[in-house]
């Protein structure tokens, strides 16, 4: 196969074919080769697929290769190689606009926020598609969030739910959003609103979280008391109980939850490698039992094994407020 | 190869005459509605409970659905009611029905929802349009799922990356069904790991590379899906729309089990005391605060199940056509659903992705990258009862006993290799697929290649209490080294088949430096 790769763009040699079927020839020759390198190797790992995009390149500059080169890279992790080639493809063509959002995507993912949201009022700018502007709405979000400005990031979240209301990702990344700007009631209400339209047990969960940081603990105890009847693994819901009895000065069946979830804890916490969320909820327990010293080393744990921020920060903030 | 160039003298035929050849996913139909309703796919079965099941079927042209079925083939007595005739129609068809995301011209999909059957029972099934009896007879027939508290033998199927409509695929799926008709052990149920449709996941691709191929197997089985990379071209998770979620009805609101979900990318589902659940490792959110792995970690609180069987695409240990440790999805599988999973006590991990079959040891806590095998093995044998022995488990669901996984990516796709993962026990490049059986305590599980060959056999006991033991240094297969030429390639391919990989499992030698 490699002679096809030498020259497939030059015309054809021969003098009694005229010029444009000749270049005519030669760009379907090339695309063919494309198609077919395509089938051959899209089966192959990233490195496969990188090494044949390589050779398409080095004979013909496209902004097409240079973004699926730029998706195989990001799979690799190698971002700075994604970044150029992303560069590259937009040069080639700006209106490039799967090149621009991967873009913008990568530079979320190395936290150049900054450039991220220049990348992204460009694309806003040129896209009128229902479907582009889904994506660069959902992308404004979470480059705002990662910036910090969380009015902004809830305001492209919002716009982005227009147009998708039951994608599950934005409206949980909504409802951290309106806990970070401390609007609890607002958020109890959006995720009922949800969760009662999609049905999704993520959402329900996390309403009945919204409600009790919004401090309705009455209204969601018998929920939880199902739950607890109901469930093999019980911590999460133990927990939640022991902040409902806490709320009613019931301090022996706040231990009691507190400790029972701990047991539970302790014996599917792994010492090295632990599953974040778990860590996570043991931090809280002992938030909530005023083991400030192990929250915290737990909470370190945490994000040493890589644990998202925004679950960092709600317990970071709730071991800060600790009486003690 | 032959599609390809099939394919490459089409786009040949396509620029040379300029033609504007008939785009089947384009909304504007090229031909006159037909006066009568033929059928162009199905019927094929979905969604399966211990009391209702979905018969889905495609028409070109409109026609009146109807769902006739009985206990036997003579006496199909009941019907199931309009009202639970759900109907989506080709994007061009000016109608209220829901579209599909794309179809050839006057396509009406039926997905008819045939309710308060009775569990463990076998019922056959007609599908009509009126009183013109479209598809039925002796060979379209399903059986209901146990109750849920019941524990009763199960046999799935369990194949991955097939979807080329290639006699590869075809081979695969002739041997797995000479090797049940040899057993007179029909299956239960169909898994299919990912990349049924190549090479972009189109309505046409579905067709020829996965409707066609197991139209026989469909009308008996449910297929329970998982989403591919090449599905993933063409559909997309975050809204469930696309070729993929159009061919599918999986459960969003617990109907078969589990958790309600609320989306089609990822759902559970019981069969009696085992718990599956399916994943989207492709393009939703695999970090743990994303929605796919706060509703697993919600999944698995509830769950009561003896077993539990998780399947997704991308495999998180893999050194077959994909490379685990260096490819981002992969990782993130490992790293961030592996924990959640195995601190819920998961016994089996199905995957392909990797044009490969490799099966795991019993493992527990294998995140690091690169993966090593020190400490993460729980039982460094091969899981042959004839060899090693079962590997064992304490009866029930407990968080880090082990589990073993399963790249089943060899299921008609080009094959390929670039090293050996190192908690593998067996990796064979061959063509082929697996046959699961759970009975009682026991889950069996077998490789049949695509010439009926038994490659692998392992097989986990779950009873009494059994206390996890670390093995610090493991036994594992020699490290490979890479074939330098395509002709070197098969050979040494074959050669490594014959060293380190099971032949047909009677004849099991004792594997060097690879069994206890």
């Amino acid at each position: 196969m490699t002679f096809l790769f030498k020259s497939p763009c030059a015309p054809l040699p021969h003098p009694l074919v005229p010029l444009c079927l000749r270049v005519f020839v030669s760009r379907l020759l090339f695309f063919l080769i494309v198609v077919f390198a395509c089938c051959v190797f899209s089966h192959d790992g990233p490195e496969h697929v990188i090494e044949e995009l390589t050779l398409q390149l080095e004979q013909k500059k496209s902004a097409d290769l240079y973004h699926k080169r730029a998706i195989e890279y990001r799979q690799l992790s190698e971002y700075k190689k994604a970044i150029t080639d992303l560069r590259e493809a937009l040069k080639i063509n700006p209106r490039h606009f799967e090149a621009r959002l991967e873009l913008a995507q990568v530079l979320i993912t190395v936290r150049k926020t900054d450039e991220a949201l220049k990348v992204l009022r460009i694309a806003l700018a040129a896209e009128q598609s229902a479907a582009k502007r889904l994506a660069i709405f959902g992308a404004l979000a979470l480059a705002y969030d990662a910036a910090g400005d969380v009015a902004a990031a809830i305001h492209y979240c919002a716009s982005a739910l227009e147009l998708a209301p039951d994608d599950l990702d934005l409206l949980l990344l909504r409802s951290e959003l309106f806990w970070r700007a401390g609007a609890y009631q607002r958020r109890a209400e959006d995720l009922e609103s949800a969760f009662r339209r999609t049905g999704s047990a993520i959402l329900r969960a996390d309403w009945i979280d919204a409600m009790l940081d919004a401090g309705h603990f009455s209204a969601v105890k018998s929920d939880i008391e199902k739950e607890i009847a109901e469930s093999r693994l019980k911590s999460a819901w133990l927990i939640r109980r022991a902040r409902c009895s806490a709320a009613e000065s019931n301090s022996a069946a706040s231990h009691g939850d507190i400790s029972a979830a701990l047991l539970e804890l302790d014996s599917r916490i792994r010492p090295h490698q632990p599953d974040t969320s778990l860590l996570l909820q043991r931090a809280h327990a002992r938030a909530l039992s005023a083991d400030k010293a192990r929250a915290q080393a737990d909470l370190k744990a945490a994000a040493r094994a890589g644990a998202a921020p925004h679950g960092l920060a709600r317990i970071s903030s709730i071991i800060k407020n600790m009486k003690r | 190869m032959t599609s390809t160039v099939r394919l490459c003298c089409g786009l040949l035929a396509l620029l040379v005459f300029g033609s504007h050849a008939r785009d089947a996913e384009t909304p504007r139909a090229k031909t006159p509605e037909p006066l009568e309703a033929t059928l162009e796919r199905g019927p094929y079965l979905q969604c399966a409970t211990p009391q209702s099941i979905v018969i889905v079927w495609r028409t070109t042209g409109k026609s009146t659905p109807l769902v006739r079925y009985g206990q036997t083939t003579a006496q199909l007595d009941q019907t199931a009611s309009l009202k639970n005739v759900r109907v989506r129609v080709a994007p061009h068809i000016n109608s209220e029905a829901t579209k599909l995301h794309s179809a050839p011209d006057w396509t009406y999909q039926y997905e008819a929802t045939l309710t308060a059957l009775t569990f463990s029972s076998t019922y056959y099934y007609a599908v009509y349009d009126g009183d013109t009896l479209l598809a039925g007879g002796e060979t379209y027939h399903f059986t209901t799922h146990p109750a849920p508290s019941i524990s009763k033998p199960v046999r799935m199927w369990v194949v991955g990356d097939s979807g080329m409509g290639d006699k590869n695929q075809a081979s695969v799926t002739t041997a797995m069904q000479a090797w049940i008709d040899r057993e007179k052990r029909p299956l239960d149920m169909f898994l299919h790991v990912g990349d049924m449709a190549y090479n972009s996941g189109r309505d046409s691709e579905f067709t020829k590379g996965f409707f066609k191929p197991y139209e026989a197997t469909l009308r008996n089985v449910v297929c329970w899906p998982s989403m591919g990379n090449h599905e993933g071209s063409t559909s997309r998770g975050n809204l469930g729309s696309g070729p993929y979620y159009d061919c599918y009805v999986c459960p969003t609101q617990a109907q078969a089990g589990g958790v309600p979900s609320g989306t089609e990318a990822y759902y559970s589902f019981d069969y009696g005391r085992i718990h599956f659940i399916c994943l989207d490792s492709h393009d939703l959110k695999r970090r743990p605060d994303g929605a796919m792995a706060r509703w697993l970690s919600t999944d698995l609180e509830k769950t009561n199940a003896a077993w539990l069987i998780a399947f997704f695409h991308h495999p998180p240990y893999t050194k077959g056509s994909h490379d685990s440790d260096r490819e981002k999805r992969e990782t993130e599988m490992r790293t961030y659903i592996m924990p959640i999973l195995e601190a819920g006590g998961v016994d089996l991990v199905l995957t392909g992705h990797s044009h490969i079959y490799e099966r795991s040891m019993l493992l527990d806590g294998a995140y690091a990258t690169p993966t090593v095998a020190h400490n993460v093995i729980l039982d460094d044998g091969d899981g042959d009862p004839a060899g090693d022995g079962a590997y064992r488990k304490s009866a029930g669901l407990n968080p880090n006993e082990g589990d073993i996984q399963v790249v089943a990516g060899h299921g008609g796709a080009k094959l390929n290799r670039k090293g050996t993962m190192p908690v593998m026990k067996r990796v064979v490049v061959e063509h082929g697929s697996c046959l699961i059986d759970i009975d009682g305590n026991t889950l069996t599980a077998i490789m049949v290649d695509k010439k009926g060959d038994r490659r692998d056999t392992f097989s986990l006991i779950k009873e009494g209490k059994v206390t996890p033991k670390r093995v610090a240094n493991p036994k594992q297969l020699p490290p490979y080294k890479a074939p330098k030429d395509d002709k070197k390639d098969k050979k040494k391919e074959a050669t490594l088949d014959d060293e380190i990989d099971s032949k047909p499992n009677d004849k099991i030698p004792a594997l060097e430096g690879s069994a206890k």
